[in-house]
């Protein structure tokens, strides 16, 4: 019994990560249109940026992950903007193909940069004292991080939610993913929105990133994998939709835990089956609408 | 949007026999290390191009060929390590194997939209990676397969030529071929319009999945030859970044003419060998780069461009500007 709480919250942890990263994805998708193979790579990049802010800005003490926590999807929020405005803007409503080959290409500059500036050895990021060690809930030990992952989560899912109901820009952002030609016409500025739901995912991309390094190693090859999940949880989410991200994000992260504890060897195998199924049944995802 | 095929004037026929008269007289001119490069480029262009069947021609996106590829040399690899099936058939059990793996995905993924099977092929292709990547017993996993012997007649350097000419270029034919047939103007049709195909009484999802299936099979067969020529299997060959490779080939040269995918592996393996001689470790930043470049300003291709300036009112591709509705 103690087991399967324990795997419960490593797979609502996973998911709240995941959750993270998809609905950054999700929402680029939904409102921009357009194809984000680099998603993944901005996760990547937050975690050894996240590295080196607490290394090298305050000489790996043990909170500093904190200031990290701020500090990452700030930067990476700057970063995405940059990539956006410079590069993705030429290719709205092109070809899907070109879309893909950009941001594909991204990818593997994306790759080298990581073998640049921080080498090919694994990173470990300084873990945090406060809030670092374990608590007891009905007599068995959990991590306090990883409740405070899901609690984190759980935050960012509310105010990402009320963002999109009640703030100007989430009305915005959704008249843009419903018809944006309408709104250019309407005299909004779409390209503005466009910059900031970039943004945007890129920010939650940082914050997953970030929250991330306490749990693991940062090492190489670490971001095909990420995008490719990233990719499927928004799939079986539903385009543009941040409820279907996080009920993905939820089956993914127990399918990926308790997978693991009974056939550790297929759990991937498990996840792309639970793909393909969802998209045979409901091809445009759980909550999604036809968007491509 | 009306894709135009062809090769801006010169037919794609003539080219590839001009090939075929000059290729056989290389080795008199060269040795050594340049012929093997040549030998590299014949394999990956009979990778691109069969890949080139399901994307120029089939108008499907595939980001996860590499996995097939990588089958062909696992299975060459191991076949040629540890038994003493005859070569031929080893090729052909590992073509078959490819073809195999890409019935099962190919099932899967036809049915979807363009999207939709970008990222399903990307996904089944990192999966067969991973499946190589961690099988340590039988694929020696990270460390891969090394000192896989060659059968006996290939072991001189211009025997081992001509064996890759013969076979890559009969397979290109063969491809050619099939694409001149009904079969593969119903595959062109298919990617013009799907729709309005199905309406006049094609299975689109079927063609589209005997066309993957014969991609994957020339794939695999295109590595097991690489398995001749490098006499081992890495589980690098079988990810993203070597998918991501001979995409870029049918790309660069043009993925609207046979022969640009020909043209994309000869620049693809003469940029590799200047990158890596010049700039060892930096070829993903300038692979990646080269994609940003070509995306944002030649996406037809080298080939493709040429066809636009030169071709004009042949009612050949119009502008990327134009959405393109699967």
């Amino acid at each position: 019994m103690e087991t399967i709480f324990l795997i419960l919250v490593g797979g609502l942890t996973k998911a709240s990560i995941y959750y993270l990263v998809a609905a950054g994805l999700t929402l680029v998708f939904g409102v921009g249109k357009v194809i984000n193979f680099a998603h993944g790579s901005f996760y990547v990049l937050a975690m050894y940026v996240t590295f080196s802010i607490t290394t090298k800005l305050f000489g790996g003490s043990a909170n500093s992950f904190w200031f990290a926590l701020v500090l990452t999807p700030i930067s990476l929020g700057i970063i995405g903007w940059i990539v956006e405005r410079f590069l993705l803007r030429w290719v709205y409503g092109k070809e899907h193909l070109i879309q893909l080959l950009l941001t594909f290409g991204l990818v593997y500059i994306f790759s080298d940069v990581y073998r640049l500036f921080w080498g090919v050895m694994p990173k470990i990021v300084p873990h945090t004292e406060f809030l670092g060690g374990s608590i007891s809930i009905m007599d068995v030990i959990v991590p306090q991080f990883n409740l405070a992952v899901i609690a984190c989560s759980l935050l960012v899912f509310i105010a990402l939610s009320s963002l999109i109901s009640n703030t100007r820009f989430g009305r915005l952002s959704r008249a843009v993913a419903a018809d944006g030609e309408m709104c250019d016409i309407l005299g909004i500025n779409t390209f503005s929105v466009y910059s900031g739901i970039f943004a945007l995912g890129s920010v939650l991309a940082g914050i997953g990133g970030a929250l991330a390094t306490q749990l693991g190693v940062v090492h190489l090859g670490m971001d095909a994998h990420i995008t490719i999940l990233a990719f499927i949880l928004v799939i079986v989410g539903g385009v543009g939709s941040v409820k279907g991200a996080a009920a993905a994000a939820v089956i993914v992260g127990l399918v990926e835990s308790f997978g693991a504890l009974f056939l550790s060897e297929i759990v991937l195998v498990l996840i792309y089956l639970v793909m393909v199924i969802v998209l045979l049944v409901r091809p445009f995802g759980l909550f999604g609408r036809p968007v491509f | 949007m009306l894709r135009g095929f062809g090769t801006s004037g010169v037919s794609t026929g003539k080219a590839l026999i001009a090939l075929g008269v000059f290729l056989p007289f290389l080795p008199l001119f060269i040795h050594g290390y340049w012929l093997h490069l040549v030998m590299e480029i014949l394999v990956l262009s009979l990778f691109a191009v069969s890949l080139n069947l399901v994307m120029g021609y089939g108008g499907m996106i595939s980001f996860g060929h590499a996995g097939f590829y990588g089958v062909g040399l696992y299975i060459t690899a191991g076949f040629l390590k540890n038994s003493t099936l005859a070569f031929p058939a080893v090729l052909l059990l590992a073509s078959a194997g490819g073809a195999f793996c890409g019935l099962i995905v190919g099932f899967l993924s036809v049915r979807l939209r363009a999207f939709y099977f970008a990222i399903l092929t990307l996904a089944f292709g990192q999966l067969i990676w991973a499946i190589i990547f961690k099988w340590y017993s039988v694929t020696g996993g990270e460390d891969g397969m090394i000192g896989i012997p060659i059968p006996p007649f290939l072991s001189k350097e211009i025997s081992l030529y001509f064996f890759i000419l013969i076979v890559s270029a009969a397979c290109i034919g063969l491809i050619y071929w099939i694409v001149n047939t009904p079969f593969g103007r119903v595959l062109s049709s298919i990617r013009e319009n799907s729709e309005r195909t199905e309406s006049i009484g094609v299975s689109v999802d079927r063609h589209r999945l005997i066309a993957f299936v014969i991609s994957t099979f020339f794939s695999a067969l295109a590595g097991g030859l690489y398995c001749l020529l490098s006499r081992s299997a890495f589980p690098d060959l079988v990810e993203w970044g070597k998918s991501g490779e001979v995409l870029l080939s049918c790309v660069l040269g043009g993925m609207y003419s046979f022969v640009g995918p020909i043209l994309g592996s000869m620049m693809m393996i003469f940029l590799q060998s200047v990158v890596t001689s010049f700039f060892t470790e930096r070829w993903p930043l300038i692979l990646g780069g080269i994609f940003v470049f070509v995306s944002l300003a030649v996406p037809r291709g080298v080939l493709g461009t040429v066809q636009e300036k030169l071709g004009g009112s042949r009612g050949l591709v119009k502008g990327s500007e134009l959405r393109d509705d699967h």
